[in-house]
């Protein structure tokens, strides 16, 4: 990550309380690497506007903008700019209790608009006491199946073994020689990929006619069908696919509180009542 | 802190030059840049802050003096030995290693533990994945 933040999220509290943070707007020239992987809407412009939170240009982190945000624990705080990875990756993100802030400078490195917002993530976070992550990262997100499946084309070698080792054999042998065939199938059917050792497409989810794994409404359907008895058996299969074990869920009361997680496990999980609140 | 300096600037501006009124235009400024936190009735000086980073290191002394400005009670710890019961005492701890530095310490802790933690840049960034946080080093 550069030594700068992009322009977006300054509606976020950490921007005016308690101090207000006043960042000094340039403009830079779009970084390729962001034309490369930005998928709308629209096209980027040829400048962006960024503003410059310390002396550094290099010595920070960034985290992945993938799957952030597929659990309500997590917020980003600051889009970090870069030149190297994806537009929207995260310079300062919270998850739970911890706050990660990736620039590296010490205060007396970073601009006024970055020690006052550095001084209010800490009256921040210390909100945000007793608040365990509600995920912890297990595996990748459904769309890596998208990044490994486009890398067939370029890849060789070593390489192609490592693409393979990311599909089923049967997908496999019907794609392998063709990588556009590959990554039009996952694209297809992001909505039904999960992971288990290998990225999946559901077909048995969608048999039944169902067409995203990630929706709260599937989650209720497959407990509908398993009073099914022609269905109960496929249904109890995926149910112990997409959760943790748990057999009830509340759909009437507690259905803003269902969420389901890519990186935590492709999982239907609860957030715990009150766990919200400080937020 | 902050509140003092400008206590002490009034009285000696009344009443002379020039000179007088640049440096009260020059303290004030300082004032604004320093943040204004002491004037913000949201300010909290009483959070207590731990910084657990490497001892002694000119990083350390960087931080710890930018936060004792505006906290009261701001202590220094060892993230090679940093333990979840460290945390204890305080509200809020930052945990930060040399700049750039991706072979740093990585502590140990429970899923369980929820205490409010800053991590800082790159070493961060590793902990994180240590945790297996979102948060971490991309």
């Amino acid at each position: 990550m550069g030594n700068a933040a992009h322009a977006e999220s300054l509606d976020h509290e950490v921007y005016r309380t308690p101090l207000a943070v006043q960042p000094e707007f340039e403009f830079r020239p779009t970084p390729d690497n962001y034309r490369e992987t930005y998928e709308g809407p629209g096209k980027l412009p040829d400048q962006i506007k960024v503003w410059r939170v310390q002396n550094s240009p290099k010595g920070s982190a960034l985290a992945p903008s993938l799957g952030f945000l597929d659990s309500p624990d997590a917020e980003i705080l600051v889009l970090g700019f870069n030149l190297l990875k994806h537009y929207g990756d995260i310079g300062i993100g919270r998850q739970g209790s911890f706050l990660q802030w990736g620039y590296g400078d010490p205060p007396s490195q970073m601009t006024e608009a970055g020690r006052r917002l550095f001084l209010n993530c800490i009256h921040y976070i210390q909100r945000f006491d007793g608040k365990a992550p509600l995920v912890r990262e297990r595996v990748n997100h459904r769309r890596k199946a998208l990044s490994w499946a486009a890398y067939l084309a370029v890849a060789s070698g070593d390489q192609k073994d490592r693409v393979q080792r990311s599909f089923p054999k049967a997908i496999w042998d019907r794609y392998q020689a063709d990588a556009k065939g590959l990554l039009a199938y996952y694209k297809a059917n992001l909505e039904l990929v999960y992971w288990d050792g290998v990225y999946y497409v559901d077909e048995e989810l969608k048999s039944l006619g169902i067409d995203s794994n990630r929706k709260v409404e599937t989650l209720e359907r497959l407990f509908e069908l398993r009073k099914d008895p022609a269905r109960r058996g496929i249904a109890q299969r995926l149910l112990e696919r997409y959760t943790d074990g748990r057999t009830t869920f509340d759909f009437q009361n507690g259905r803003d509180r269902i969420y389901f997680t890519d990186v935590g496990g492709h999982k239907f999980k609860v957030v715990p009542e009150g766990y919200l609140v400080a937020k | 802190m902050q509140t003092r300096q400008r206590q002490g600037v009034r009285p000696r501006v009344a009443g002379t030059g020039c000179l007088s009124i640049l440096l009260l235009f020059s303290l004030a400024s300082a004032n604004e840049r320093a943040g204004s936190a002491e004037a913000n009735p949201q300010w909290n000086r009483g959070l207590k802050i731990l910084y657990a980073g490497r001892p002694g290191s000119d990083r350390e002394k960087d931080f710890v003096g930018f936060l004792r400005k505006y906290f009261d009670v701001v202590r220094t710890g060892n993230l090679e030995t940093f333990q979840e019961a460290d945390t204890q005492g305080f509200d809020v701890t930052l945990l930060d290693w040399d700049w750039n530095e991706s072979e740093g310490p990585r502590p140990k802790i429970s899923e369980s533990f929820a205490r409010p933690i800053i991590t800082l840049g790159v070493p961060g960034g590793m902990i994180c994945n240590e945790w297996r946080l979102k948060t971490g080093y991309l």
